[in-house]
């Protein structure tokens, strides 16, 4: 971490030691800081849209109201992140419990989808690329995809993402490579492939 | 996180693209991590290829965003915000309450001052309180939690309105207007507050603090009971009748039968929505299809007649409209067709 975002660390934790004092501007900010992103992150784990909104709802009515019990937290972001998770996670699998469901259930399932090419170059290569990523990508674990987004959305640390979703540091660690890899020998075929063809291609003006 | 220089001379692809120092490079550059990695590069111009390698996997790595809209933001708060208060004043009263008990006679002067501004406080409150309204609606296929002014909580079902005035008096009425289906947890209140559901011009549910569910759409009109007690009252030219229902009792008038009848039931039936599933047991189909019609807007023909008879068993998650209609071609061999929101169907032909 920077000094600039040491600063702004510092700020939000004043800012959430207002909040338990019971300052509800402070309150607000909160919420208008992280109502986007934990909306994005809930909608990875379910397609249905007003469920992780009332989750985002229970997490902040329960923050305000247990809110002299709470400690203060290191990351404000990873808290929230850890909590809406484990609410969501509560609610899906209450739902679950209560009914049997007529066909697979896709709930709890990370879906993770590689936004559209930044730059629309119809180059076959990159196209090509593209595809052999989201099709890998569709390959990891549930775990494996969450950690990805931690990490690369998000950009949270090996250590932060072991606090989030419960499991060691260690394990972390091993998640994300094992994804990487997986992402990583996707690509390779083609890295090859185009090496092979630039091989082809000089070997004629080899006399 | 930052190695020696030295440290990343044997790195294979793999190595960088798990590095954290690396990774910020690619990710959230800054001049120190810039300078550094070209530093390295120039050390070791040979490893060139790994890292071009690891980079364009990393910068690849670009996720699909769930943007929520203006209204989602603004509603959540707004339950949010209304729960809050509720909590904050149930607080407040608890605590004084506490303190008059225990001082009452000693503070008494303090205690009618009190509670003279508390009156010209409620005066005030009553005549800044404005007739506005407060409404809710569902789309098709969505469900809604809302947080009413006494912290009571509603689940609407999809395609349901559910209107009340944006605020309460302590000690009025808590009415509140429905079209179409909801779930409601009552709160009691210490002064047993009477909370009225408006269903149509001349049905009311009336109730202290209970949970129930009600519905109120072209169909028909029913209230299913599942703890507490609840009054329900019909208007008649023949006069007024009152029904009072006990847990697991439900009452409604549907379709061909205009009278309302009580009989016993099980509530979780008429209340798995809420956990966003369709439930049928033992439900005869065009009831079924009554439902997909108002749960997604669907407007389902059926070819023969004779399907009509059937009754169905099984339950499906809401989010996915076509599942039941998926569910009862495979169980009964029918076919359906969809054009829109218009559906056809019929049965196995041969």
């Amino acid at each position: 971490m920077d000094k600039q975002e040491l600063h702004k660390a510092d700020v939000e934790i004043e800012n959430w030691i207002a909040f338990q004092q019971g300052d509800q501007r402070a309150y607000s900010r909160i919420y208008q800081a992280y109502f986007t992103r934990l909306y994005n992150y809930g909608n990875k784990f379910t397609s249905d849209k007003s469920l992780v909104e009332d989750c985002i709802q229970d997490l902040f009515i329960r923050l305000w109201q247990n809110r002299s019990q709470h400690v203060v937290p290191a990351s404000v972001r990873n808290y929230l992140f850890k909590s809406l998770r484990n609410i969501l996670f509560n609610k899906i699998t209450s739902r679950k419990e209560t009914l049997a469901s007529m066909e697979e259930d896709n709930d709890m399932a990370f879906q993770l989808v590689l936004s559209p090419e930044m730059d629309i170059i119809q180059v076959h290569d990159l196209e090509e690329r593209h595809r052999q990523l989201t099709r890998a990508l569709e390959e990891l674990t549930q775990r494996q995809k969450e950690a990805l987004f931690l990490k690369f959305y998000e950009g949270l640390s090996y250590e932060e993402i072991s606090q989030v979703i419960s499991i060691t540091v260690k394990g972390t660690y091993k998640l994300v490579a094992r994804a990487l890899e997986v992402l990583h020998n996707s690509l390779k075929k083609i890295f090859l492939l185009i090496n092979f063809f630039l091989v082809w291609l000089a070997t004629p003006l080899i006399p | 996180m930052k190695k020696e220089i030295q440290a990343y001379e044997h790195y294979t692809v793999t190595e960088f693209l798990e590095d954290e120092y690396f990774q910020q490079w690619v990710r959230q550059p800054d001049q120190e991590t810039d300078e550094f990695w070209h530093e390295w590069l120039k050390k070791y111009p040979h490893k060139l290829g790994e890292i071009t390698e690891a980079r364009s996997l990393l910068e690849r790595l670009q996720f699909q965003t769930d943007t929520p809209s203006d209204e989602s933001r603004n509603r959540v708060w707004q339950n949010i915000v209304a729960a809050n208060q509720v909590f904050d004043q149930q607080l407040e009263s608890a605590s004084t309450g506490k303190v008059i008990t225990l001082y009452s006679f000693r503070y008494l002067r303090q205690l009618a001052a009190a509670v003279v501004l508390l009156v010209i406080g409620a005066a005030g409150y009553l005549f800044l309180q404005n007739s506005t309204q407060q409404q809710y609606d569902t789309a098709f296929g969505e469900v809604k939690t809302v947080v009413l002014p006494d912290g009571s909580t509603v689940k609407l079902n999809a395609n349901s309105t559910l209107r009340f005035p944006a605020k309460w008096t302590p000690a009025g009425l808590r009415e509140v207007w429905l079209e179409g289906e909801a779930y409601f947890s009552v709160k009691h209140t210490q002064n047993h507050q009477r909370f009225v559901v408006h269903l149509t011009d001349s049905t009311q549910v009336e109730v202290l603090g209970t949970k129930f569910t009600a519905f109120q759409r072209k169909r028909g009109t029913r209230v299913v009971l599942a703890s507490g007690k609840v009054k329900f009252d019909i208007e008649r030219v023949t006069g007024n009748r009152e029904v009072y229902l006990k847990p697991g009792e439900m009452i409604e008038s549907m379709e061909k039968s205009s009278d309302f009848a009580k009989k016993a039931t099980d509530p979780t039936q008429f209340s798995a929505w809420i956990e966003r599933k369709l439930v049928f047991h033992n439900v005869p189909l065009p009831e079924v299809l009554a439902v997909l019609e108002e749960t997604y807007g669907m407007q389902i023909t059926v070819a023969d007649s004779s399907l009509l008879q059937k009754r169905v068993w099984g339950s499906a998650p809401m989010e996915d409209e076509g599942v039941v209609l998926k569910g009862l071609s495979k169980t009964f061999g029918w076919r359906f067709t969809r054009k829109g929101n218009q559906v056809l169907l019929s049965g196995s032909g041969k």
